[in-house]
């Protein structure tokens, strides 16, 4: 009994760790560019914009995955937009309430979270496929994949731009850090 | 058919979950919203009102909505109010004072969504400085490379100003 509850321990901290590294949304399953790359120009947008897109991400694996032996398997895509859909206006009305500024930031970012590929991907490949407390240790994992990822990305944007490169702050700065990130993790992994 | 049915029920009873949820957040949070946009207003009414006011009255004339500033004595000083207008990438949105006579007083920007380091160079003081104790009509600088954002947020100021001054002299 205690080995198989290590070993349950052991799954779990795996469905939670591959997200931040073996899996990572941005870098890895290169999911979610949208907000990834509009948002970054200051680090607090982007941990804002983690937090949020985390929060939708633990809350519609666990609905999807409490749900995945009922949902019709032809049905199962506006099921789980309804839910992602459902979510993701509550935390545009949380932060309204709460966290005005940061709101205002973000703009129409937040609403279009709805569409993130994220999130429609863990509900699609994982949630509808894996029991309630694993697929909500893949959201946290996930979800603090892509904020640590964006928040990568938003640091040395704000930094450069800070230090007088304009262009780090416009379209094309992200798109730049984000590809110089990304082929410098490939290159570490070859190496390896 | 049997096929039809079920799927939506399932959708529905779904549907209607999420529903009753959203009505929910929606009923805790609707005050609080209304609160924080009240509260923000205030916040850059404050901010633009001239240093001696000490009370702001909110005037509606002819569908123009302006803030009357007067001092201890009851004297009227100033005129605050919204001024808005499209730039390059968004909605620019100013909190303006100005003397009865017209001189600005001070301009704050509310909302701006402008391209980052150009556009954005409007809410600095470099460029809001110019304005104090001018006549609003008066010929604005523009931002060298932000000619757009800078022209919006001087011809709302300039448009409205005209209109809140006209507004209260017609009373």
């Amino acid at each position: 009994m205690v080995i198989k509850n290590n070993k349950n321990k052991e799954g779990l901290l795996r469905e939670f760790s591959k997200g931040i590294f073996r899996q990572n949304p941005i870098f890895v399953s290169v999911l979610g560019l949208c907000p990834a790359l509009a948002v970054t120009t200051s680090l607090e947008n982007a941990l804002g914009m983690g937090v949020a897109v985390s929060f939708v991400l633990v809350f519609s694996n666990s609905i999807i995955s409490s749900m995945r032996n009922i949902l019709p398997n032809k049905i199962r895509i506006p099921c789980f937009i309804v839910v992602i859909a459902s979510f993701v206006t509550i935390v545009e009305l949380l932060m309204a309430a709460f966290a005005p500024l940061l709101a205002k930031q973000l703009g129409i970012f937040v609403p279009l979270i709805v569409v993130n590929c994220i999130i429609m991907g863990r509900a699609e490949a994982f949630a509808s496929r894996n029991s309630v407390l694993t697929s909500l240790f893949d959201g946290l994992g996930m979800g603090l994949g892509f904020t640590l990822a964006i928040s990568c990305v938003a640091l040395i944007r704000q930094v450069l731009g800070r230090c007088g490169i304009l262009v780090m702050l416009l379209p094309p700065g992200a798109l730049l850090t984000l590809g110089f990130l990304m082929g410098g993790l490939n290159l570490m992994k070859k190496e390896k | 058919m049997k096929d039809t049915l079920r799927f939506s029920s399932v959708l529905f009873l779904i549907c209607f979950f999420c529903a009753t949820m959203l009505a929910f957040v929606h009923g805790v949070t609707e005050p609080k919203i209304a609160e924080q946009k009240r509260l923000a207003q205030e916040r850059a009414l404050k901010e633009v009102l001239p240093e001696n006011a000490s009370s702001a009255e909110k005037k509606q004339i002819d569908e123009i909505t302006f803030y009357e500033a007067k001092d201890k004595s009851g004297a009227l000083i100033g005129f605050c109010f919204l001024a808005e207008r499209r730039g390059y990438s968004s909605n620019i949105k100013t909190m303006v004072s100005i003397t009865p006579e017209g001189k600005i007083i001070k301009v704050k920007v509310l909302e701006q969504n402008e391209t980052p380091g150009i556009g954005s160079q409007i809410t600095e003081d470099k460029f809001l400085g110019q304005f104090l104790n001018q006549r609003f009509d008066t010929a604005f600088d523009t931002i060298t490379g932000a000619t757009i954002s800078s022209e919006a947020l001087i011809n709302s100021i300039k448009e409205k100003a005209a209109r809140v001054l006209a507004a209260a002299n017609q009373k």
